[in-house]
């Protein structure tokens, strides 16, 4: 799986492409561990190129939002299919994650919060 | 019934993806449409990395056998694994925990049961013999491979 990284107005902005499976999600989680040893603790997650993900990927990513948060900063999800949406929703992280259409709406909205 | 596919490899992480790969192909010859073969690819990765995890863990070495066939409106995967039996099913979830505490376990049981229509778990009687998990999935119209096409 191939993960590229941009910084866009201060907040890292993290595009997976491809599946997040067990091996994926290790590969993953690595990215994002070492983004976040940077001092990076503001995310968005671009899963505008994922297609699938299993729970080895959610528990990656509820692992990171913990980090985060815990770091004062937050992690957002943008741009989830119809298909990765319905697993976010069994699990129920979808009440527990930001979840925007766009990246550009996740990343509005820490400067929102930034604001208030 | 439609002739069933079947695989059997080691168990270890590396082959959850040979497993995936042979079950989509199947899945696709069988017609199935995207988002039944998305929720069989999920049920099947997390039922297979629990044979890997549980069933055998990191000290002893077997085989993980997977079968997909089809009858009437429903697919067939069955997961057979000869290690020691593990009853998935108790490793519930609470969806009401604090994250933290979700993201140790549980949420692959829960994704099998929920994306499957029906999860059937026959326990080995005697050490060595197989455990054998049946996952159902309904796809409303009769299956047909796609080379009995024309």
């Amino acid at each position: 799986m191939e993960i590229t990284q941009r910084v866009e107005d201060g907040i890292t902005v993290v595009q997976p492409d491809g599946r997040i499976d067990t091996l994926a999600a290790e590969q993953l989680d690595q990215a994002l561990q070492a983004t976040m040893a940077g001092g990076d603790h503001k995310i968005v997650m671009d899963m505008s190129k994922v297609e699938y993900i299993s729970s080895a990927g959610l528990r990656s990513l509820a692992a990171v939002l913990v980090k985060c948060r815990e770091e004062g900063g937050d992690m957002k999800l943008a741009a989830l299919n119809e298909r990765v949406t319905r697993v976010f929703k069994i699990i129920g992280f979808d009440i527990l994650m930001s979840v925007s259409d766009t990246p550009e709406a996740a990343i509005a909205e820490f400067s929102a919060s930034a604001a208030s | 019934m439609v002739a069933p596919d079947e695989l059997r490899v080691a168990a270890t992480i590396e082959n959850v993806s040979r497993v995936s790969d042979f079950v989509r192909d199947a899945g696709k010859r069988l017609q199935l449409t995207d988002d039944v073969l998305f929720d069989i690819d999920v049920a099947v990765e997390e039922a297979s990395t629990n044979i890997v995890r549980h069933a055998y863990g990191p000290d002893h070495r077997g085989d993980m056998q997977v079968r997909v066939e089809a009858a009437d409106d429903a697919v067939y995967v069955t997961l057979t694994d000869w290690g020691v039996p593990f009853d998935a099913d108790s490793a519930h979830l609470d969806v009401d925990v604090p994250l933290e505490v979700r993201a140790e376990g549980g949420m692959g049981v829960l994704l099998v049961h929920k994306l499957m229509d029906g999860v059937t778990r026959k326990m080995a009687s005697a050490p060595g013999g197989p455990n054998v998990l049946t996952l159902t999935k309904h796809i409303g119209v009769d299956v047909r491979p796609a080379d009995a096409d024309g």
